[in-house]
């Protein structure tokens, strides 16, 4: 195998998965998936998106070995996922954060770093790098279960990025955080998977996963109901839109005419709006140059320096 | 590379021990173990021949009844509640084999027992001076107090360090306990009676026993059943002797309840102590070996079970 054909194999391959939970006494209890059939290629962001209960968590714990599949294969790298080996490439952000309420900030990175095949001069080099790049350089002697939830995220994104990892697997990323903290957190992905990192998240804020997520899957009741590139799928049919500058009511007049002279049907006139995401950053932003996070939360830095590698590209059009 | 497991294994087993340390009920069960047990010999009224024997037979009963409590609580905590918190899954997502996490978790509580079991050697020591001074009003007004001071300089620690109560409560208290037994071991009658040691390690063994088969079991149940399955094991495997070992030799069906459960008998030695008698390490040490044994066939047990657990 050449080395172009690996880096161009799937990173994720589910086929005809399925998963069934079991009671005590081994009698089938919930039907979680019911034959999935998915690719994830690398460097994309791969969204999974359904209501509660739909399969989202359970996929994702199949892909890291957490659970085992029922019938059906499911490779990861190549690899099964209970191999050790592939956790070494992956990423795992739970979709609780979910730490030891005891341990600092510091403490928390410092001890999942451990697990990994780092020396101690690199761990003590990411930890800092990761606790400046989350923003809570002022918090991190404070013990985690002290955390607002949003801060316990952050520390929580921040053990999944320790290896630098190829893959890496979000479940809610965003839940529990603040606009800005939102913001951050999808300008951090789109910023990895620009560096050729691969992202497979689930969500249910289908505002984020619009913004970033380059294909989605609809998972209702453990089957695929609708995968694909997010624009095809988004793309309302028989629809066009112009947009241009603020324009005289009488050059307005004439290009609408000139439309309905040449489509036969009269076009809707509104003025496009700004998102509100976008009008409360702006607000936050000119607030936080005045006022002090009474949390020890700040907004955090750039990209890890030992995340930057990697060529940044524009993701595909 | 090969190092990898050996430092996971490390970092795991200090995180396993710090875990059930800083869980409140570890320390009130600590507590109240050393309390009872320097508290008691003030409750005995007649001594049954010897003094201080059944003040050293209630210590050692305390160390069990109460290690039993902080093995299974303890197992439960580190295990299934890491599996149901989710704390399980993080860390089985970095390249940490299930193996090595379960065995960690065993070796966490490992720490835990033998940190518990110190207190309780310290406890015990203090329990026989006190039975031999039982005039010394100011003493017997003074050393039920050494746990309690120990608990009010984590107090003060806590509140000028900010470091976490718990954790500092249980170095402090072992601290008091040294420094108390040390203190008086040379002015009392009879010291510090080394003779007994062994009988507090071989609970110790015991309790490590049992620590493993409550882990194991935490692969696949909660803590309440976990606690009263322990406990169940514990009563049988006191009168395994009587309820199946005289069976051995005429039925089948004594041998193998017989064999499968543990004998704490062999734990057991209050009556080697009786008189001024000692029991050898030689002893200490088979019945050591006998409790390896038997804690890594259960180990072996609990390491297939949670090969094969859905960790959600």
């Amino acid at each position: 195998m050449t080395e172009s054909a690996s880096t161009t194999r799937p990173v994720v391959v589910a086929h005809d998965l399925h998963k069934t939970f079991k009671d005590f006494w081994r009698r089938p209890k919930v039907h979680a998936l019911k034959g999935v059939d998915l690719e994830v290629q690398p460097g994309e962001i791969f969204g999974l998106l359904g209501p509660n209960g739909a399969g989202k968590s359970t996929l994702i714990k199949l892909l890291l070995g957490l659970l085992r599949p029922s019938s059906g294969d499911i490779r990861i790298f190549d690899q099964s996922p209970s191999d050790v080996r592939s956790k070494e490439r992956i990423g795992y952000l739970p979709e609780e954060t979910t730490l030891y309420r005891y341990l600092t900030a510091r403490e928390t990175l410092s001890f999942y770093a451990r697990l990994f095949d780092l020396d101690a001069a690199a761990r003590r080099e990411r930890v800092d790098q990761l606790i400046e790049m989350i923003g809570l350089a002022r918090a991190e002697t404070r013990v985690v279960g002290e955390y607002s939830k949003g801060m316990g995220r952050r520390i929580g994104l921040a053990q999944a990025l320790l290896n630098d990892p190829e893959l890496l697997i979000l479940d809610e990323p965003t839940s529990g955080l603040d606009p800005a903290g939102r913001r951050q957190i999808k300008d951090l992905i789109q910023a990895l998977a620009r560096r050729g990192r691969t992202v497979v998240l689930s969500s249910h804020l289908l505002a984020d996963v619009e913004d970033i997520c380059d294909r989605i899957a609809i998972l209702f009741s453990g089957r695929v109901y609708a995968l694909g590139r997010t624009r095809d799928l988004l793309e309302a049919e028989h629809r066009t839109r112009i947009t241009f500058p603020e324009v005289t009511e009488e050059a307005m007049r004439t290009v609408l005419a000139a439309i309905q002279t040449a489509s036969g049907v009269e076009p809707d006139v509104d003025r496009p709006t700004v998102p509100l995401e976008h009008f409360f950053l702006d607000v936050i932003e000119s607030a936080q140059q005045s006022e002090r996070d009474p949390t020890g939360a700040t907004s955090g830095g750039e990209l890890a320096p030992f995340l930057d590698r990697g060529s940044d590209h524009d993701p595909d059009p | 590379m090969h190092r990898l497991p050996v430092r996971q294994l490390i970092a795991l087993s200090g995180i396993a021990c710090l875990e059930v340390i800083r869980q409140p009920i570890t320390l009130l069960l600590m507590v109240t173990c050393t309390v009872l047990t320097i508290l008691n010999p003030m409750l005995v009224i007649y001594p049954f021949g010897e003094v201080g024997k059944l003040p050293r037979d209630s210590a050692l009963a305390f160390q069990l009844g109460f290690g039993l409590l902080v093995a299974a609580y303890g197992a439960c905590t580190t295990l299934s509640r890491e599996v149901e918190s989710g704390t399980a899954s993080a860390v089985l997502s970095k390249p940490v084999s299930r193996e090595n996490f379960f065995f960690s978790k065993f070796l966490g509580m490992v720490a835990v027992i033998v940190i518990y079991s110190l207190c309780s050697i310290l406890a015990t020591q203090l329990n026989q001076m006190i039975s031999h001074e039982l005039r010394d009003h100011a003493l017997l007004a003074l050393l039920p107090l050494t746990p309690v001071a120990g608990l009010l300089a984590a107090a003060v620690i806590n509140y000028t360090t900010r470091r976490p109560f718990v954790t500092v409560a249980f170095a402090s208290v072992l601290v008091c306990l040294a420094l108390t037994t040390g203190a008086l071991a040379y002015g009392m009658h009879g010291g510090f009676q080394w003779r007994i040691v062994p009988a507090n390690v071989l609970i110790t063994f015991a309790l490590i026993v049992l620590a493993a088969i409550a882990i194991t079991l935490s692969t696949r149940l909660r803590t309440a059943p976990t606690i009263m399955i322990c406990s169940a094991v514990l009563v049988l495997g006191l009168v395994s002797d009587f309820l199946f070992g005289r069976f051995t030799d005429e039925n089948w069906w004594g041998t193998i309840p017989y064999m499968l459960l543990p004998n704490w008998q062999h734990f057991w030695v209050t009556d080697g102590l009786t008189g001024g008698g000692s029991v050898p390490w030689t002893y200490v040490l088979n019945a050591g070996g006998y409790a390896v044994l038997y804690a890594a066939g259960v180990l072996a047990i609990g390491t297939l079970c949670f090969r094969w657990t859905d960790v959600q």
